[in-house]
């Protein structure tokens, strides 16, 4: 089997400070990969880089062996993109949102309209479809924005926080998506900030800090003995131990 | 609690200032050409301190009244106005409505344009300087005057940026503005053909300014004049007139915050089924298609790109009562062009308005033509029925009809050249603006001149361009050989179409070198 995604040297500087320095990455295709990091680790910087948002200083990004910067246009077929950090044309409404996205895509209005409609049903937002995205709360948000990342079908979903201010409800439902899309035979990438969820949820992991992957491999692997907190408070570090300050206890 | 606020404005202003050495730069010439301005103002008032007290009166209420309605108008257009003390931001805060009032005074008044206004407002004393008393009351007067002007900005802004917001009942009101504004020339034209005895031009204008002087525009820059000449008992109206000017503009922006305050937070989560895909569902299923509709969407969702929809009605309208005043032909029939100019302008910097939603278009690997192609579909659904419709009219209201082909030829190749050349200006250009769904007309320090001097360049470009389109027309106007009115549109039509069609290539190709730069642009902006 090939990598879904194969990350070589890949550098941003911003100002002076590299916000990711000079990270190796391999993602196998068909599984479901946890990154986790503290913040400003540089999670979001490396999937921007991954996914032809933000031109790296150096180093190469390949979806499916397609260089991501040279043939920008294949790549990007490829990958289902959920981006933090950026917002939505919110003045559409969620069903005119996911429209639009498949549509800049090229797909037919007939495909269009079975997937909108699927997908509306899939993430239970059928009775907002004809709402201002603007109106939508922070988790309907990030689902219409899943959505629109996986309106054109893709092979590699590359989802930077999908689950964040989403309800539990919603967040099981998102799973049993990503899951069956796995076992389908596509890849997924997910960042987030729970190693709870990571370590039910993937299969493999990478722990990044300070613009570099620290380990990765499978969850098994990655955790040993103990569970992935702990191993992640062990590399990353940063814990402070001692009392909060006694202004802010009541008792 | 001012002070506190308005120190926290001013170190947002420096650490802003300090990220972003353009905006910087941009602060810097703003500030300049304000005071070369000012300056030039302060050696009129200088000059004309030596005529009779009647020129003196004149300069003074003309000036002042354009200076009143410019702050009421100007930051309706440009990007400009500061909201650092956004209520909505010091909401959590313990802040009384009246010590944020007079915190969002100081800061309207402690910036280029307050300033400038401050000194031009004591200056009017350097006017009278001939006529003591008058000097001593144009001091206190200009200190009237100027903040009627900063606090009728803020009544302007305000209840604009509440109505733009909302939706539904609140766009009727804003229709019902535009209704308003549009009548006032067409009042105009009733009173036009009240007969005028001996010199028609000069009785209307002395009748005009003699009506300024009492009006709320110009009753404050009237008094230290009237106590001039004499007129004790017009001083005295006039003030009266200038306070409740000002207390009425008080009374109004606190009931506009007030509703500024309650028409914000989560709507009611009302259910909405899908079904309705508008232009979505109407335009061709690809990305060309998709980007036109969602930017003809956006022109009438969007509250900064629906602003500028609202200067179609009121500019031409504008320009007839002009036209009415002086009797010049050429006012009224460049309406047309204005408004050609006017809408591509406004999005010269058009990715700004995206904002970091742009993401969605490079993540799906949008090709740079495909994009320019639907934004000027976009504008051009918009603006060529509005501009040709703008043009016809005018030529039936100033009767000139027969010229309708040379006019139309002024006013679509201009648009058809603008429309060019925004879809390579807006390629690279990306200014601060206010993000989607915050007050349209709040802004970054610095932002008003970027757009304006990016306006300058855009417009002068369109200029150079459109050259021999204009030449041919006015060929046209002058001689009236309908043949060359013709030629001259036939002209507009072929140059404008190459003019589009070249600036959607090489805009095309500026944004397929520079999509992902310009993205990290737009994302360095909004953070």
């Amino acid at each position: 089997m090939g990598n879904a995604i194969e990350l070589r040297g890949l550098t941003k500087r911003f100002g002076g400070t590299a916000a990711v320095d000079e990270l190796s990455l391999v993602v196998p295709q068909g599984s479901f990969f946890g990154l986790v990091g503290p913040n400003g680790a540089g999670k979001t910087t490396t999937l921007s880089m991954a996914t032809g948002l933000l031109r790296p200083d150096a180093g190469v990004a390949l979806i499916d062996g397609i260089d991501v910067w040279r043939r920008p246009l294949e790549a990007k077929r490829l990958i289902g993109n959920l981006a933090d950090g950026v917002d939505l044309y919110d003045r559409l409404t969620g069903e005119q949102l996911i429209t639009f996205s498949g549509q800049l895509f090229g797909l037919d209005r007939a495909t269009l309209k079975e997937r909108v409609a699927d997908l509306l049903r899939l993430l239970d937002l059928e009775a907002s479809a004809g709402r201002m995205v603007a109106d939508f709360s922070a988790g309907m948000t990030k689902k219409i924005a899943l959505a629109a990342a996986l309106v054109h079908s893709p092979r590699v979903l590359v989802l930077d926080e999908p689950f964040e201010s989403v309800d539990p409800v919603s967040a099981a439902n998102i799973r049993d998506i990503l899951d069956g899309f796995v076992k389908s035979g596509g890849t997924v990438v997910v960042s987030s900030h729970s190693m709870d969820l990571v370590q039910r949820m993937c299969d493999h992991v990478a722990i990044m800090a300070a613009g570099r992957v620290l380990v990765a491999g499978t969850v098994d692997e990655v955790r040993g003995s103990g569970d992935l907190e702990t191993r992640f408070l062990d590399l990353v570090g940063g814990r402070r131990t001692g009392e909060s300050p006694a202004w802010l206890l009541r008792s | 609690m001012v002070a506190a606020l308005l120190r926290l404005r001013f170190r947002v202003l420096a650490n802003t200032l300090g990220r972003n050495t353009i905006q910087l730069v941009a602060v810097i010439l703003g500030g300049i050409s304000t005071f070369s301005l000012l300056l030039f103002v302060l050696l009129i008032f200088a000059r004309v301190s030596i005529e009779p007290p009647e020129a003196i009166q004149v300069t003074v209420v003309v000036g002042g009244s354009v200076v009143l309605l410019g702050w009421l108008v100007v930051p309706l257009m440009f990007d400009g106005v500061d909201r650092t003390l956004d209520p909505a931001k010091l909401s959590r805060y313990p802040v009384r409505t009246s010590q944020l009032m007079l915190a969002m005074f100081f800061v309207g008044v402690l910036w280029v344009p307050g300033i400038a206004t401050v000194l031009a407002g004591l200056g009017t004393g350097i006017a009278w300087m001939s006529h003591p008393l008058s000097a001593a009351l144009a001091v206190v007067t200009g200190l009237v005057g100027v903040a009627t002007c900063v606090v009728g900005s803020k009544v302007t802004t305000t209840a604009a940026g509440t109505l733009l917001r909302g939706r539904g009942a609140a766009r009727l009101g804003l229709a019902a503005l535009v209704v308003v504004v549009v009548a006032v020339p067409i009042a105009a034209a009733l009173l036009r053909d009240v007969p005028a005895g001996g010199s028609a031009f000069f009785a209307r204008i002395t009748a005009v300014i003699e009506a300024l002087g009492f009006s709320p525009f110009g009753a404050v820059w009237s008094i230290p004049g009237r106590v001039a000449l004499g007129d004790v008992s017009g001083a005295l109206v006039a003030s009266g007139i200038a306070l409740v000017t000002l207390a009425v503009l008080v009374i109004l922006w606190r009931v506009a915050l007030a509703v500024s305050m309650q028409s914000r937070g989560e709507g009611p989560a009302r259910a909405s089924r899908g079904g309705r895909l508008g232009p979505l569902g109407l335009l061709p299923s690809t990305p060309t298609g998709a980007i036109a509709a969602r930017s003809l969407i956006y022109w009438f969702r969007d509250s900064r790109l629906t602003r500028q929809l609202i200067l179609i009605p009121v500019l031409p309208a504008l320009m007839l009562m002009w036209w009415l005043l002086f009797d010049i032909d050429a006012l009224a029939f460049l309406a047309g062009p204005v408004v050609a100019t006017l809408l591509p302008l406004s999005v010269f910097a058009g990715l700004s308005y995206d904002g970091t939603a742009f993401a969605a278009e490079v993540a799906a690997g949008v090709r740079g033509l495909h994009d320019r192609v639907g934004r000027a579909i976009a504008l051009l659904v918009i603006a060529g029925p509005a501009t040709a419709i703008v043009q016809v009219a005018v030529a039936v209201i100033i009767g000139r009809v027969g010229d309708l082909p040379a006019l139309l030829a002024l006013a679509l190749g201009t648009l058809l050249v603008s429309v060019g050349v925004v879809s390579v200006s807006s390629a690279r250009i990306v200014v601060p603006v206010a993000r989607s769904g915050r007050n349209p007309f709040s802004a970054q320090p610095g932002a008003a001149t970027v757009s304006v001097v990016g306006s300058y360049v855009v417009t002068g470009a369109t200029g150079v361009l459109a050259a021999p389109v204009s030449a041919l027309a006015v060929v046209a106007l002058v001689s009236g050989i309908p043949a060359v009115g013709w030629a001259a549109l036939a002209v507009a039509l072929v140059l404008g179409s190459a003019v589009t069609l070249g600036g959607v290539i090489v805009g095309g190709r500026v944004l397929d070198a520079s999509g992902p730069a310009v993205l990290a642009r737009l994302r360095l902006i909004r953070a």
